[in-house]
């Protein structure tokens, strides 16, 4: 690096800029800002000292990124954007070039200065926007001012601490970051882009001692000011609000535990005992604090409760409670959602579920930002379960931020918390609770409809293949003899049977509004078996006052079953209606003859199982539609 | 769970429709062998007017 050196206006001590484009440099002696104007310094006044942050980083540590030259922090600046403070690290390249490194609830975001297209003023930037940047598109997360604090080290612009600067984030595809810096004014200045990166990443290996972070943050008065209690904070390098556990009032972790909301009472008794540790997907979370939140539709008021959990490595994360159904929240990168109506994350589409107003009712525990009762936020949920898309704008419509839920039985938040009491019951259908009918129902079809065609087949093949007929012939019955007398019976000539399996007997008679009646048997020559059966056909027609009608058939049949194979006769003995001569009939008998009623009957009972399945899962679907903006059936108000 | 289901039902109606299995059929009987031995066997007017 190559340095510029000169005295401080102020106390003359030496001064250093280790970068050459430095502009500005806070004097490690007196404490003034320093600027480089040309060739002379300028002091713009005593800046304050850093807050102390108990920051993994410090000044001097260096280290090494994707191959660029060698890094060394060399400048640290605070800003505040009015509900809290961030860090940003000045890396000076050995190069003289030279990057951000932001720090920010323990992740850190690598910046870098690129060229600045054309862009659209502060003044007209939104949230949500999207914007080229040329190395892609990104999505405007933050629009915001913030307050130059203070400074340490030294900065690359010339900007009085104290002043307002206006930038805008941006998220961009693959995790990429942005920011448009506006300076004091309304262009854009500069824009940054990069990405999340670890410290590892970056080569430092070496960072401050926890006990000399917790020494910074040590000296605080660790009772609630309100009612005296106890207050644990498990986070203090992050949280910026506490809400004690005994009164409920707000508290501001950043100004020594000032009341910020005074209460008598907490709003309510988090399921999850705050503190209590939990293992998901085999990492050991810890509760840190819990809200109420809610939305009040048509003035009914709907609420569901939020659990902040903590893991130093991972950072944040949310459990969310809404009837009885829990949610594991995660963050999303903004700029890896496509679309609005219906997004689509990570190759999946999401339907919106339901928006609304969401308001902060009660908080309890540590909050990592300046969450204040009565916040709200406009938002929607998508759903593609079991995960929920969730989308959320601020009051001020600055931010926008983006999370994805997913559904956890409250089975496996019992067991990861080791819960004894009993959780919420659960309430009609979850947004996003899979439905146990997932994927089934097709399956169901798909095996029901494969056995119908095999039934299907079965019949056909025993229709065309293997049905034949073994007798047939026309009797004659005396014309003297008397309904139902042996006289009128007959033997038929025997035939044979060659394969066993059901017997058809079918009778064709010329019954004209008469009927006639035959008491049949089937005899097994060889074996004496004997199967009785009756046939019966009638047929009866005729006109009235809507016309002609007719009335049965002069067709009957009748059925014996597991006939084995074998030389055979049949005994048929008529009857018929006194004084109305049939005179003959005709008799045919077929063996193997497929039941189109049991195919029919089979299939009936075959489908009726994936009937139930749709129709449960349709139950399912509309349950599940019923709270949302979109219900499958309206109410009939 | 429901392709056992399927499996047995595709079985059943297989085997019922192989076997030639018919629930309305009543129950196989035999014409004694006495019967058959008669005059006329099993064709004879006694057996069937009320020897069965």
């Amino acid at each position: 690096m190559s340095g510029y050196r000169g005295s401080c206006p102020s106390c003359g001590a030496a001064i250093v800029f280790a970068l050459g484009t430095s502009l500005l440099r806070v004097c490690e002696h007196c404490g003034v800002a320093v600027a480089r104007k040309g060739a002379n310094l300028a002091a713009y006044g005593r800046v304050a000292a850093v807050l102390p942050t108990p920051s993994v980083l410090k000044l001097g540590m260096d280290g090494r990124y994707e191959g660029a030259p060698r890094f060394t922090l060399v400048g640290r600046l605070q800003l505040d954007y009015g509900s809290g403070t961030w860090d940003e690290w000045l890396m000076g390249f050995d190069d003289d070039s030279w990057a951000w490194l932001s720090e920010a609830q323990g992740r850190f975001h690598y910046m870098a200065a690129v060229a600045v297209p054309p862009l659209p003023s502060f003044s007209q930037v939104r949230a949500g926007q999207t914007l080229d940047l040329g190395s892609g598109t990104f999505v405007v997360t933050e629009a915001r001012r913030a307050r130059f604090m203070t400074a340490a080290g030294e900065m690359p612009f010339d900007i009085e601490p104290g002043q307002i600067l206006n930038y805008v984030d941006l998220s961009g595809p693959g995790g990429q970051f942005a920011t448009i810096d506006y300076g004091t004014g309304n262009r854009p200045e500069a824009v940054y882009v990069g990405r999340e990166v670890s410290l590892a990443e970056i080569g430092i290996r070496e960072i401050v001692s926890e006990e000399d972070r917790q020494v910074r943050v040590q000296g605080q008065n660790l009772s609630c000011p309100q009612c005296g209690g106890p207050i644990e904070v498990r986070v203090p390098d992050q949280t910026q609000r506490v809400a004690c556990s005994y009164c409920g009032s707000l508290l501001d972790a950043t100004q020594k535990f000032a009341v910020l909301n005074a209460a008598e009472a907490v709003g309510f008794e988090p399921t999850i005992p705050l503190g209590t540790k939990g293992t998901l997907d085999g990492v050991s979370w810890t509760a840190i604090g819990a809200m109420e939140r809610s939305v009040t539709f048509e003035g009914v008021r709907y609420p569901w409760r939020e659990y902040l959990l903590y893991e130093p490595q991972r950072g944040f994360r949310w459990l969310v409670e809404s009837k009885g159904h829990w949610s594991f929240v995660e963050p999303v990168n903004a700029g890896d959602v496509r679309g609005r109506a219906t997004p689509s994350h990570r190759g999946i589409r999401y339907e919106h579920f339901q928006g609304g107003q969401a308001v902060v009712d009660h908080v309890v525990g540590e909050m990592y930002w300046a969450v204040a009762i009565g916040d709200f936020v406009t938002a929607a949920d998508y759903i593609a379960p079991p995960h929920m898309l969730s989308f959320e704008e601020d009051e001020h419509n600055n931010e926008i931020t983006w999370s994805r839920g997913t559904y956890k039985e409250p089975s496996e938040i019992q067991a990861a918390f080791g819960l004894s009491g009993r959780l919420p019951r659960r309430d009609g259908v979850g947004p996003h609770q899979p439905s146990p009918w997932q994927g089934r129902v097709g399956a169901i079809w798909t095996q029901a409809v494969f056995g119908a065609g095999v039934m299907f087949f079965i019949f056909m093949w025993l229709l065309f293949g293997s049905m034949h007929t073994v007798y047939q012939q026309k009797v004659a019955i005396p014309p003297r003899a008397i309904s139902g007398s042996p006289e009128a019976a007959v033997f038929t000539e025997p035939f044979v049977i060659e394969r066993p399996g059901n017997v058809q007997i079918k009778l064709s008679a010329p019954v004209a509004n008469s009927w006639i009646y035959i008491d049949g048997a089937l005899i097994n020559e060889e074996t004496g078996g004997l199967d009785e059966f009756d046939l019966e056909a009638e047929y009866y027609f005729g006109s009235d006052s809507d016309g002609s009608w007719t009335e049965g058939s002069n067709v009957g049949a009748a059925y014996v079953g597991a006939v084995p194979a074998g030389r055979y006769v049949l005994r048929l003995a008529p009857q018929w209606p006194p004084g109305l001569a049939v005179g003959n009939y005709d008799v045919t008998v077929r063996s193997r003859v497929p039941r189109f009623t049991y195919l029919f009957l089979a299939t009936v009972l075959l489908f009726a199982w994936p009937l139930l399945a749709a129709w449960g899962a349709f139950r399912f679907h509309v349950a599940r539609w019923s709270e949302s903006d979109h219900p499958v059936f309206q109410s009939g108000e | 769970m429901f392709k056992f289901f399927v499996v047995g039902l595709v079985t059943c109606y297989t085997m019922a429709t192989w076997f030639g299995w018919e629930p309305g059929s009543g129950k196989r009987g035999f014409i004694p062998t006495e019967a058959r031995q008669q005059p006329g066997g099993y064709r004879s007017y006694h057996y069937w007017r009320g020897g069965k």
